[in-house]
């Protein structure tokens, strides 16, 4: 057990000095927190956990490392490590393919040691908010000194917005005699506070891995630029490949980024969730209302919010002198206004049916200096 | 010039005995008594610095508007104030008031005045107001500053306007169809992230028994 460690320390080196770039996008952070956990067929138990994580996204490419240390109430402790890499081909209209490989090992007292290491090719066929792939992985599970060879085979949709996702994934895993399907449902709903997600999943045409349904659900709210809240709980599969044993479980940590970020937490590695449904942006918009500012001639600029059901809009922002100023509605939920503005950044804000002042979709949310948010728009 | 901000607002604190000769019309019943005196007497500095004026009024006004408390208000307009200052040293004399505006916004994204200074020479006869603008969107949509204005200074020396636009455009889009922002930046085309099988989930415990 104790030599997969140096393989894997290897790979997760070698990925990281290969891939190092000048100009990558770095995400590292520790959490820390509690955890109750039943794994089938044994007793619950309490435990606490520590699991560090360092991420680079380049221009076409990620890689990861993340350990996990976790100390049961028994006095047990499992020590696990995985690193992965995937790098992006080129678009070609609407197609990209994804090269991807991950390695990962798990220690638990004197046992003999679970781990994997697979490649998968990956198509993304990408669309305007939505997207479907297929994937193909190969590679092998071991325990001990024992490897087996262990494939998989899947597809997926999904459709995303700022704040809305969900998908669909159906996943066929073979490990020697041992078969199995699964078909997982995953949403997301993300707001300024935070991001909520859920997936349900079944498991079908098991054979020699028992099936079932499973699902969990995690909320993530930031406190600061560096401090999060990660809730989650639910019960999770048994993943004969990785050498994961079946549980339930609820847990709750605090996540410190040092690398300072205004946005939501991303799962420190993906999951089956991020699987599913693509992590979106964040603008910080409400999605009760859309906006538009389109070009006029003569030095004039249509400003247009779409609000589904409201009777009246109201806009005031710098070109009002911050006075509400009632826009024109042209048809049910179409909302209009032409402003003499010239090209420039503009702050504003937006009222529905006399409620409270909110950014809409369309308009770059950011914290003004009154304690309330603003929405930054452009014209051109 | 981190400095320079603090050493601003004492100048526009202490050269603004001046006030009541130029009070700002629109302030006028906007702003309780007291806090329209003191920004009045930051607008008069300012305007003897040679800064524009819109939108130290215009952040007033939007502290009113929001019934922010006069203090927080007059202690935004100060703030505001020091960023023009540095944003137009950088950005020259010469700048207009949406330069000046677009780049004091730069600067509460994460530029440096270094930077502004940077974008002005490689961009010695077009408007920086939308490339400004650009680099703070960037940076709002999970760019790190230094990258969003290495992209925006690559571009500086022929980029148009509706360039920036489009660049913004589809960074946001990118980054909403799940690509991380820098790479979302440096692709500039819709793409997807990585989404390689990275392994177990956060949060979660780990397999085996406790």
């Amino acid at each position: 057990m104790i030599c997969r460690w140096p393989v894997v320390t290897a790979t997760a080196v070698g990925l990281f000095t290969l891939a190092v770039p000048l100009s990558a996008q770095t995400t590292a952070s520790l959490e820390l927190g509690g955890s109750i956990v039943q794994y089938d067929g044994f007793l619950s138990s309490g435990a606490v956990y520590g699991t560090p994580m360092l991420r680079l996204d380049g221009r076409a490419y990620s890689v990861a490392v993340q350990g996990s240390y976790l100390l049961f109430e028994s006095g047990n402790r499992i020590l696990q490590g995985t690193t992965a890499g995937a790098w992006l081909t080129p678009r070609l209209g609407p197609v990209r393919g994804e090269l991807s490989a991950s390695a990962g090992v798990t220690g638990y007292e004197d046992y003999p040691s679970y781990g994997h290491v697979l490649g998968r090719g990956k198509l993304h066929l990408i669309g305007e908010g939505i997207g479907a792939w297929v994937a193909g992985a190969t590679g092998s599970s071991f325990f001990g000194s024992i490897w087996d060879a262990a494939t998989e085979l899947s597809l997926g949709a999904w459709a995303a917005s700022p704040e809305f996702g969900g998908g669909v994934t159906l996943t066929h895993s073979r490990l020697l005699d041992t078969t199995f399907t699964d078909v997982v449902a995953g949403g997301r709903w993300r707001t300024a506070v935070g991001e909520l997600d859920g997936s349900l999943g079944i498991r079908t045409s098991a054979v020699g891995s028992g099936g079932g349904v499973y699902g969990d659900i995690g909320a993530r709210f930031r406190l600061s630029s560096r401090f999060a809240i990660l809730a989650s709980g639910g019960r999770y599969p048994a993943d004969p490949v990785r050498g994961v044993l079946a549980a339930s479980y609820a847990s709750l940590g605090l996540r410190f980024d040092f690398v300072p970020t205004r946005r939501t937490p991303l799962a420190s590695l993906s999951t089956a969730l991020s699987r599913v449904v693509p992590a979106a942006a964040d603008r910080g918009g409400s999605a009760a209302a859309a906006l538009t500012l389109q070009p006029s001639s003569g030095g004039f600029a249509l400003l247009q919010v779409s609000a589904p059901g409201a009777a009246r809009v109201e806009v005031m922002g710098e070109f009002t002198d911050w006075e509400p100023l009632t826009l024109a509605r042209t048809r049910p939920g179409t909302f209009e206004i032409l402003l003499r503005l010239a090209p420039g950044s503009y702050r504003l804000n937006v009222r529905l049916d006399g409620g409270p002042w909110i950014v809409p979709t369309g308009a770059r949310a950011e914290a003004d200096d009154f304690g309330q948010t603003v929405g930054i728009v452009l014209v051109q | 010039m981190r400095l320079r901000p603090a050493i601003i607002v004492m100048t526009l604190a202490v050269a603004g005995s001046s006030w009541a000769e130029a009070q700002e019309p629109r302030l006028v019943g906007r702003l309780p008594a007291d806090a329209r005196l003191h920004v009045d007497a930051i607008l008069d500095s300012a305007r003897s610095l040679g800064l524009p004026i819109e939108p130290l009024v215009d952040r007033a006004l939007e502290g009113a508007s929001k019934q922010a408390s006069g203090e927080r208000i007059v202690t935004a307009v100060r703030r505001l104030a020091g960023e023009l200052q540095i944003a137009r040293d950088a950005l020259g004399s010469r700048s207009t008031s949406n330069e000046v505006t677009a780049g004091a916004s730069a600067l509460r994204a994460g530029a440096t005045g270094d930077d502004l200074a940077r974008l002005r020479r490689l961009r010695t006869d077009r408007s920086l107001a939308i490339a400004a603008a650009v680099l703070a969107d960037l940076v709002a949509v999970g760019v790190p500053a230094d990258t969003a204005v290495a992209a925006v200074l690559a571009l500086a020396e022929f980029a148009q306007d509706a360039e920036y636009l489009a660049l913004r455009d589809n960074v946001e889009r990118d980054v909403a169809l799940g690509a991380s922002p820098i790479s979302a930046l440096g692709v500039r085309v819709e793409a997807n992230a990585p989404q390689g099988d990275f392994g177990a989930t956060s949060s979660r415990p780990p397999a085996r028994k406790p």
